[in-house]
C-alpha cells in the first residue's frame, strides 16, 4: 500500500462521512488504485434521510471519481448493482425465500397405560 | 515510518486490550495499553511517536468522543473507534453531529465494532496508517 492508496482512503471516508455511512460497517481498502469496498451499507442511526438507489449511486460516483481511483470492486450485503442499477437488498432476499419444505407430522405418541 | 509504528489504545475491557496487544504486536505495531482514560491520555500526549490511536466509546470516568476531542486538540492522528455499541452512533446526539462535521469530515477517523474478526482489523488499521514493513 503506497502513501497514494493511505490518501485515498482518506478521501473515500471523506466522501462516506459526507454522506453519514456507518463506517462501522463498511470495510474497504486500496492498492494501486484499485479500491475495494465490502460490508453493509447503512446510514448511522438517527439519519432522517434513507438511502436510495440513487444516493448509493451518487457516493459511488463520487468515490469513483476521486483522484487515483483506477478500479472499484463492490461486494455488500444489503444492496445489489443489477443492469447498472442499485437495489436493496432486504433480509429476505439475503437469506433466500422463508418457504420451508412440508415437514412430516411429529411422530403420535400413544399412552401405552398400565393395561 | 511504519517499522515498529506505536498505537495507543484505550479501553476499559482487559481482554480487549489484551487481544489487540496480540494481534497487532505478532503485526509488528507497537502496541501501548490502557485501561484508564487519563493515563492513556496522558500517554498519547507524551508520546510524540504514535502514529494510531485506538479508542472504546462506553467508559467510566471519561468516555471514547470526550478523548478523542482531548486528543485532537493537542495531536492530529488517525483514530480507530473500536466498539460494541454501534448506537452510539447517532445523529440524534448533537455531539456526535458535531464530531462528525468538524473532526469525522477530514477522512482519518474509522469505526470497527466489537466482535471484530482479525482481517477486518488489519483492514481498518491498515487503511488509517498504511502497512507494516516487511
Amino acid at each position: 500500500m503506497s502513501q497514494a492508496d493511505l490518501e485515498l482512503n482518506r478521501e473515500i471516508r471523506k466522501v462516506l462521512i459526507r454522506h453519514w455511512i456507518d463506517l462501522g460497517r463498511l470495510s474497504f481498502r486500496s492498492v494501486n488504485g484499485r479500491v475495494w469496498i465490502r460490508g453493509d451499507l447503512y446510514r448511522i442511526a438517527g439519519v432522517t434521510e434513507s438511502l436510495t438507489p440513487t444516493l448509493v449511486e451518487t457516493i459511488f460516483s463520487e468515490i469513483a471519481c476521486l483522484k487515483g481511483v483506477n478500479a472499484m470492486n463492490i461486494e455488500l450485503n444489503n444492496w445489489i448493482q443489477t443492469q447498472g442499477k442499485w437495489k436493496p437488498l432486504d433480509s429476505q432476499e439475503k437469506i433466500g425465500p422463508l418457504i420451508t419444505p412440508p415437514q412430516p407430522p411429529p411422530p403420535q405418541v400413544h399412552d401405552l397405560g398400565s393395561g | 515510518m511504519k517499522k515498529g509504528m506505536k498505537i495507543i489504545s484505550i479501553d476499559d475491557e482487559p481482554s480487549v486490550l489484551k487481544c489487540l496487544e496480540q494481534v497487532l504486536k505478532s503485526h509488528g505495531y507497537e502496541l501501548l495499553v490502557f485501561s484508564d482514560a487519563e493515563e492513556g491520555l496522558k500517554a498519547l500526549r507524551e508520546h510524540d511517536d504514535v502514529g494510531l490511536a485506538l479508542l472504546d466509546i462506553r467508559m467510566p470516568k471519561k468516555n471514547g468522543f470526550e478523548i478523542y476531542k482531548e486528543l485532537r486538540s493537542f495531536k492530529k492522528i488517525p483514530v480507530l473507534f473500536v466498539t460494541a455499541y454501534p448506537a452510539s452512533f447517532t445523529a440524534k446526539s448533537d455531539d456526535l453531529v458535531q464530531i462528525w462535521k468538524r473532526e469525522f469530515a477530514d477522512g482519518s477517523t474509522d469505526i470497527i465494532y466489537k466482535p471484530f474478526d482479525v482481517s477486518t482489523l488489519f483492514e481498518k488499521v491498515e487503511g488509517l496508517v498504511g502497512p507494516m514493513e516487511d
